[in-house]
């Protein structure tokens, strides 16, 4: 185990390097787009601890990412807090807020349920803040005026340092998912993906392991909004949205579950690509209904799953066929005939 | 032996309650408005390894079911180790030392059999790996998925999850099924192997000969109801049992 939690970490720091070189080399026009790649990718990997661990689906992933974004500002706005003491902040009350969420809703796991919860919660917390303008901004959200802009570092634009940011955000996101991964607590999730009853029988209380997946999913979530909102400089209850939410499942499915590159291919798919060749909306919304539905039905294991099957096969040493009259003992189904 | 409301024959299921390991005083359990068990009495007693049979429905593993914490009983009491089992939950049942198998083959599918035993020890007994690998002769194929061993060896992984965790009573439910004679000697031989080495076990099964063979004492169910208790000799004595629950 720990030989592959190396090669996974050696390969997350790789990640980090090429896109710390690209936040240097990026054209300015496409800054943003690979900001968005960053944060898309963070969010999308994080989630999959959620999917690819536990199979869990939640509805309401993208409320954990604005909540964290809210709170940063107005920790920084209203409370006047330094903006790195709002950050931690805000990343653990997002902790706290999925905790009082994931309780009753981890619960309830069986699909429908839980993802119905989390939907209500994102739902409300739209609500909350289109109803309360005075402090939440309503509808229209709030701006964010941080005070920095003329004296970056490597005289960059205010996106691209929070590029640098932004990386440093994939890396941990990464980075936390892969020590998770190749743990005891791992191994527990792993188990209670494969078999509940079974856990509960080994003495581990399948609850637990989801509970910690969701406010460890959703607090990753909410690092994102740290860093996004004060990037942007502006947060809406669109970023809130079950929409989001939706895109971000969707990602993650036809980039294929359970694999870092599998969330970060399926972000390059239904975020960068699009943008690149400036894709129409409609058209766009078409690719992820259409890439949603060849997966579902073709390849259910997403695209990298597709292809990392594909190359299990094609390394796959072949067999001569048995001589005549032979019977290969490998291929009888155990038990059979006896 | 005394004659039970069904007319068969039933040995005094009561083993003197201090020195037994579980009590099952009286218990019934309906499940969806089924009746699945009836007052049933039953004990074991440390060291024993007891046999429970019946036709499918009997209720054998809904027994388990119950004193494992997965199914609440409806009347009557399971004591686990003198202390009742109130509204045990399930998991913290297992880690008092109750500990039991599945129907269903053993191990959890993704993960190799090294790191289902690391599993199951919760990662903090090594040493009891190694013995139970060489127990079981598992060793060969601690770093193969357990979706690509056989079904024997499944079944063998099952058990060795539920021994690296040194149980005080260990609880198989059909460890036999599905096998074929080679494999079922071998399983049997194996957990004969368990229960030498001073695990008490109870066990449910379908392979009536080689319960009789192993078991120290038989617990025969049939609809839900405890239709006998005794020594396989003396259930073998009784022409009704013998014709109605011995022949396989």
């Amino acid at each position: 185990m720990s030989a592959r939690r190396r090669r996974q970490g050696a390969g997350v720091l790789a990640v980090g390097v090429v896109l710390l070189a690209l936040a240097f080399v990026v054209p300015e026009n496409r800054v943003l787009l690979l900001n968005a790649f960053l944060a898309y990718g963070a969010l999308v990997v994080g989630l999959d601890l959620l999917v690819g661990d536990l199979r869990m689906m939640p509805a309401g992933h993208a409320a954990f990412f604005g909540a964290g974004g809210y709170a940063t500002v107005l920790l920084y706005q209203k409370a006047g807090l330094p903006l790195p003491v709002a950050g931690v902040l805000a990343v653990l009350i997002v902790g706290l807020l999925a905790a009082l969420i994931g309780l009753p809703a981890v619960g309830r796991s069986s699909g429908f349920s839980f993802a119905i919860i989390t939907f209500a919660f994102g739902e409300l917390l739209i609500q909350l803040i289109a109803n309360v303008p005075g402090f939440f901004g309503g509808s229209s959200g709030l701006t964010i005026d941080w005070g920095v802009g003329s004296d970056m570092p490597f005289d960059f634009s205010v996106y691209r340092y929070f590029t640098l940011w932004l990386v440093v955000v994939l890396v941990v996101v990464m980075g936390v998912v892969v020590l998770v991964r190749n743990s005891h607590l791992g191994l527990r999730m792993k188990a209670v993906r494969a078999d509940e009853n079974g856990t509960r029988g080994l003495g581990f209380n399948p609850t637990t392991y989801k509970g910690i997946a969701f406010v460890l999913a959703s607090m990753l979530a909410g690092l994102v909004g740290v860093f996004w909102a004060p990037m942007n400089g502006f947060i809406s209850p669109d970023t809130l949205g079950v929409n989001q939410s939706i895109l971000l499942l969707g990602m993650l499915i036809i980039g294929g579950v359970g694999r870092i590159t599998g969330a970060l291919v399926g972000v390059a798919l239904l975020v960068t690509l699009p943008a690149l060749f400036d894709m129409d909306p409609v058209l766009r919304t078409v690719l992820v209904g259409g890439l949603l539905a060849i997966v579902a039905l073709l390849q259910p294991s997403g695209i990298v799953g597709g292809l990392a099957s594909l190359w299990t096969r094609l390394r796959r040493p072949r067999t001569p066929p048995p001589a005549d009259g032979a019977v290969d003992a490998t291929l009888e189904p155990a038990g059979a005939g006896r | 032996m005394t004659a039970a409301s069904n007319g068969a024959v039933v040995s005094n299921p009561a083993v003197p309650a201090a020195g037994a390991l579980l009590d099952v005083d009286d218990v019934s359990c309906v499940l969806g408005g089924v009746r699945a068990l009836s007052e049933v009495t039953m004990h074991i007693a440390p060291g024993e390894l007891v046999g429970i049979i019946g036709p499918n429905g009997a209720g054998k593993t809904t027994l388990f079911n119950v004193v494992t914490g997965f199914v609440p009983a409806t009347t009557g009491e399971v004591r686990w180790d003198g202390a009742p089992l109130r509204g045990g939950k399930a998991h913290r049942v297992a880690r008092s030392g109750l500990v039991r198998t599945f129907q269903n083959v053993g191990g959890f599918t993704g993960l190799t059999v090294a790191e289902n035993l690391e599993l199951a020890t919760r990662g903090r007994d090594p040493d009891a790996i190694d013995r139970v690998e060489a127990l079981l002769h598992l060793a060969d194929v601690r770093d193969k998925a357990v979706e690509d061993c056989s079904l024997a060896t499944r079944k063998l992984v099952g058990i060795a999850m539920a021994l690296v965790r040194t149980p005080k009573l260990l609880l198989l439910d059909e460890p036999l099924a599905g096998l074929d004679d080679t494999d079922r000697d071998r399983v049997t031989s194996l957990i004969g192997q368990v229960h030498d080495s001073g695990v008490t076990v109870c066990m449910v099964e379908h392979d009536i000969g080689r319960t009789l063979r192993l078991a120290d004492r038989m617990v025969v169910l049939d609809a839900g109801r405890l239709v006998a208790v005794g020594t396989p000799a003396e259930l073998a004595r009784d022409d009704v049992l013998a014709r109605n629950y011995l022949s396989s």
